[in-house]
């Protein structure tokens, strides 16, 4: 589905990405996991088309998309959500689903129909007429995966989409991106909080000083003394919720 | 060669004068992150500041500078506490229309005031209009205008830099949020800004008055060459301001040369251009113009 | 341009404002005869139709512009250069100065739109400026007087009228047209596209809108029909000269109107022409007999004070305060209970 190709993200001197080669499978969750400062949120940023890549390519289902504007790359199926949740700030939490759903269709009912669903696949439904300027953090983290969803991707970008949510939140939005992987969605998601990646990740792969030093299944990453060493310091249970959340 | 070099220092000259023109500005921007519309509008009240003071005291502009400085940190210090400070967390859209709002207010007061009539002073007498150094003539106005502009920018560079008064601005600038945490009272920050640059841009208005006119509408042409100023040096660089200035005046010095109708012209055009491919300026933080309208 | 499809149906209330709006700007002009009044009717709906021309850009899409001068002065120049010097009818002159103000419109694009806010502010308003000087530079060259009169022979395909009262049905038009696309536009998928791009341009993008394309059809729209407002005054006054019709004044004058009525409504810059324009004339009727700009003192003052206390406008204010009251009846009533 998505081909990352010795990928190079130099900004001046400072090279944050350093040749990575990556790709996902249809159908998959993939966390992309590394300590702060690891790159991981300029390979996402490269990805979605936030910015080019300085050397190597992205192909996205055989073509390619690095150098594309994030809007191109949306109409070919290719969704992302925001760190900091962007939410239209004079609209209700339903027209801003319906914005994301005004991408493949553009009658109104049809619309309307479509957001109504996808509202009630987060578990938005009961809050569609709501500004969007009234909801909780927890909330509009959803609403951004909403809005990504609504455009009908085969995959999604999903940038740290746990982070400043509570324990209760967090399980509700991993009960979310399973959904959506079994609802047909290739998933790639940057996160901090590594018993949730542990608990729905189908392949990790781990960054460090900009270079992939990881890439397999849960369990095996995280028992590689590479890993452990680089994203915690020192030998600990990796699956620790405590320490996960020491590290975001 | 003769021809190069005079065109040369009168643009340094002339550079220095948008400069301090500009400076204003350029702290309130850096620090309140408020583009003031009203600038050129406060330059034209301390042109006219000079012009009376000289026309009604026979005190010149050179002399009463310290006393305009602190009239006009009087006035912006007033126009914060009875306006900006109600826009200081309103919408970008709102501070704009505050200060147009102001921009209109204070032109038309200037026309009732003082008639649209064109007005400026002789400083000097007869014959020591202008420093002759035998290869070139520089307006003795200039000059002097040129070396307050230099003793102003060194005088605020050295208040940022070595006043705790100063640093607690330069925080605010940086980081507005994180210099609240730390115990800084922040509109008494904007209060002495505002009150600085506006009282910089008092005494500039009033040493650019033997020459340049004064008249009730001069400010918006000086609002728009201290935005080209502003935009050229960096946002929020008070050494990148000087640079900016000095640039401008270079490029309208021999601009002006060879082409004097176009001379304004190149301004704006300078100035679109600037913003497209680097609005940042010279010296300016990155970024700074894709703060959003919220 | 991409079709337009409709957002939702007409409301109740849009259907409303729609029957006040034709009712005044068609019946207005038969009712009033008294000469001053019917100069005041022309100008306030020549300056809504392009207050609400500003706000298509300003407004829906958030593009904080203050160069529409640029546009007005263009379509004011093509019309009466064409009628004068090629007695080229107005009519198509109007149309002819609305294209070449799309035309600098895609120019003025490339650079404004990498800007936000303050800047594209910023730089619109140099670009006008830009304009005026360049124009007063060219006649220099093409020995073209300073000042344009255009003769007063009334026909109607000169665009020149007998009676006061046809101008204030042309103008009424111009402002049904403008407010017909303005409220086509916000009940259209580009309407809700332009409010998310003026909200977050990074969401919006990410949503799949393209932002440029959605921008610049809104930038296009509100140059035409300025440029056209321009034309349609020019042939009012019968006399344009660059600092006039140029002047930063327009810039200035038609965002102030939107933001008075309601900034990104359909029917605020309407509003706001209908209350700016009298209250100037107001204001110079008190203070007009002090001196010269004493009545602009006022009003930049009031101005300043009304951004301040109403900065979403009157039909901002009126919705909070509509919010405000239906809160309160509702806490009197649980108290009752």
């Amino acid at each position: 589905m998505l081909d990352i190709r010795n990928v190079t993200k130099r900004f001046g001197g400072l090279t944050a990405v350093d040749d990575v080669t990556l790709s996902v499978e249809k159908g998959q969750i993939l966390g992309l996991i590394g300590p702060n400062g690891a790159g991981k949120t300029t390979l996402f940023n490269v990805i979605a088309g936030t910015f080019p890549a300085t050397e190597g390519e992205v192909q996205f289902k055989g073509e390619r998309i690095d150098g594309k504007r994030a809007d191109e790359t949306c109409v070919m199926g290719l969704a992302r959500t925001f760190q900091i949740p962007h939410v239209f700030t004079s609209m209700t939490v339903g027209e801003t689903i319906m914005i994301g759903a005004f991408l493949r269709q553009r009658s109104i009912p049809l619309v309307r129909k479509k957001a109504e669903g996808v509202a009630l696949a987060v578990g938005l439904a009961d809050r569609f007429d709501t500004p969007t300027a009234s909801l909780t953090t927890a909330e509009r983290k959803r609403l951004e995966v909403a809005r990504a969803l609504a455009t009908e991707p085969d995959m999604i970008l999903l940038d740290e989409v746990m982070a400043g949510l509570n324990p209760t939140e967090v399980n509700r939005m991993l009960e979310l991106v399973s959904d959506l992987r079994d609802g047909g969605v290739t998933v790639l998601f940057v996160e901090h909080n590594l018993s949730a990646v542990m608990k729905i990740c189908d392949r990790i792969a781990v960054l460090d000083h900009g270079a992939k030093i990881a890439d397999g299944l849960p369990r095996e990453v995280m028992d590689m003394p590479a890993v452990v060493e680089a994203y915690l310091g020192a030998p600990a249970t990796p699956a620790d919720g405590g320490s996960a959340d020491a590290a975001s | 060669m003769q021809l190069a070099l005079q065109l040369l220092l009168s643009g340094i000259l002339l550079g220095g004068v948008y400069a301090l023109a500009a400076l204003g500005l350029n702290l309130i921007f850096g620090v309140a992150k408020i583009v003031n519309f009203a600038h050129g509008e406060f330059m034209m009240l301390g042109m006219y500041a000079g012009f009376w003071l000289m026309t009604l005291t026979g005190i010149n502009p050179y002399w009463g500078s310290p006393l305009i400085a602190v009239a006009f940190f009087v006035v912006g210090a007033a126009f914060y506490w009875g306006v900006m400070r109600f826009t200081i967390y309103s919408t970008e859209l709102t501070q704009v229309f505050a200060t147009l709002g102001m921009s209109i207010a204070l032109q038309n007061l200037a026309l009732v005031m003082f008639s649209a009539d064109y007005r400026t002073i002789q400083t000097m007498p007869d014959g020591r209009s202008s420093i002759d150094f035998g290869f070139v003539h520089l307006s003795s106005d200039r000059v002097i205008a040129f070396l307050f502009a230099i003793a102003i920018f060194v005088g605020v560079i050295l208040f940022l830099r070595r006043t705790f008064t100063g640093r607690a601005i330069e925080a605010v600038s940086q980081d507005l949020m994180a210099a609240r945490l730390m115990g800084i009272n922040t509109q008494k920050i904007f209060l002495i800004t505002f009150g600085l640059g506006i009282g910089i841009t008092g005494v500039a208005g009033a040493v650019l008055v033997p020459s340049f006119y004064a008249f009730p509408s001069v400010g918006t042409f000086f609002v728009l060459i201290a935005f080209v100023v502003v935009v050229l040096g960096g946002l929020g660089s008070v050494t990148g301001t000087m640079i900016g200035g000095l640039s401008l005046g270079l490029i309208e010095s021999y601009v002006g040369y060879f082409s004097p109708d176009l001379k304004e012209a190149t301004h704006f055009i300078l100035l679109i251009l600037l913003l497209a491919v680097r609005p940042q300026g010279i010296l300016g933080v990155k970024g700074a113009e894709k703060e959003s309208l919220k | 341009m991409t079709r337009l499809t409709q957002y939702f149906d007409m409301r109740p209330r849009d259907a409303l404002g729609a029957l006040i709006l034709v009712l005044l700007t068609m019946g207005l002009p038969l009712v009033i005869a008294n000469d001053y009044h019917v100069n005041v009717l022309v100008l306030v709906f020549l300056y809504a139709g392009m207050a609400s021309a500003w706000n298509i850009l300003g407004g829906m899409a958030g593009q904080f512009s203050l160069g529409h001068t640029a546009f007005f002065g263009t379509g004011a120049y093509t019309s009466t250069l064409l009628y004068n010097f090629a007695g080229v009818s107005p009519w198509i002159g109007m149309v002819a100065g609305g294209l070449l103000s799309m035309v600098f419109a895609v120019i003025i694009a490339y650079p404004a739109f990498r800007m936000r806010g303050v800047f594209f502010a910023m730089a619109t308003l140099a670009f006008g400026e830009a304009i005026r000087i360049l124009l007063i530079y060219s006649r220099k060259h093409v020995d073209m007087p300073y000042g344009l009169s255009i003769n007063w022979e009334p026909a109607f395909g000169n665009m020149i009228f007998e009676e006061r009262s046809s101008y204030a049905l042309l103008a009424g038009v111009f402002l049904l047209i403008v407010t017909l696309t303005a409220y086509g536009l916000s009940r259209s998928h580009a309407g809700i596209y332009l409010r998310a791009i003026r909200d977050s341009e990074e969401a919006a993008v990410a949503a799949g809108i393209p932002m440029r394309r959605y921008k610049m059809i809104a930038l296009l729209i509100s140059a035409f029909f300025t440029s056209a407002g321009g034309t349609l005054l020019a042939q009012y006054v019968l006399y344009i000269e660059p600092t006039t019709v140029f002047s930063m004044a327009y810039s200035v004058d038609l965002p102030l109107m939107a933001l008075l009525g309601g900034i990104g409504t359909v029917a605020g810059p309407i509003l706001g022409a209908f209350i700016a324009l009298p209250l100037r004339d107001v204001l110079l009727d008190l203070f007009g007999s002090g001196a010269a700009g004493l009545h602009l003192v006022v009003y930049g003052v009031l101005l300043m004070v009304i951004v301040i206390v109403l900065p979403s406008g009157l039909i901002g204010g009126a919705r909070s305060l509509l919010s405000w009251l239906t809160r309160r009846t509702a806490a009197r009533k649980s108290e009752d209970t």
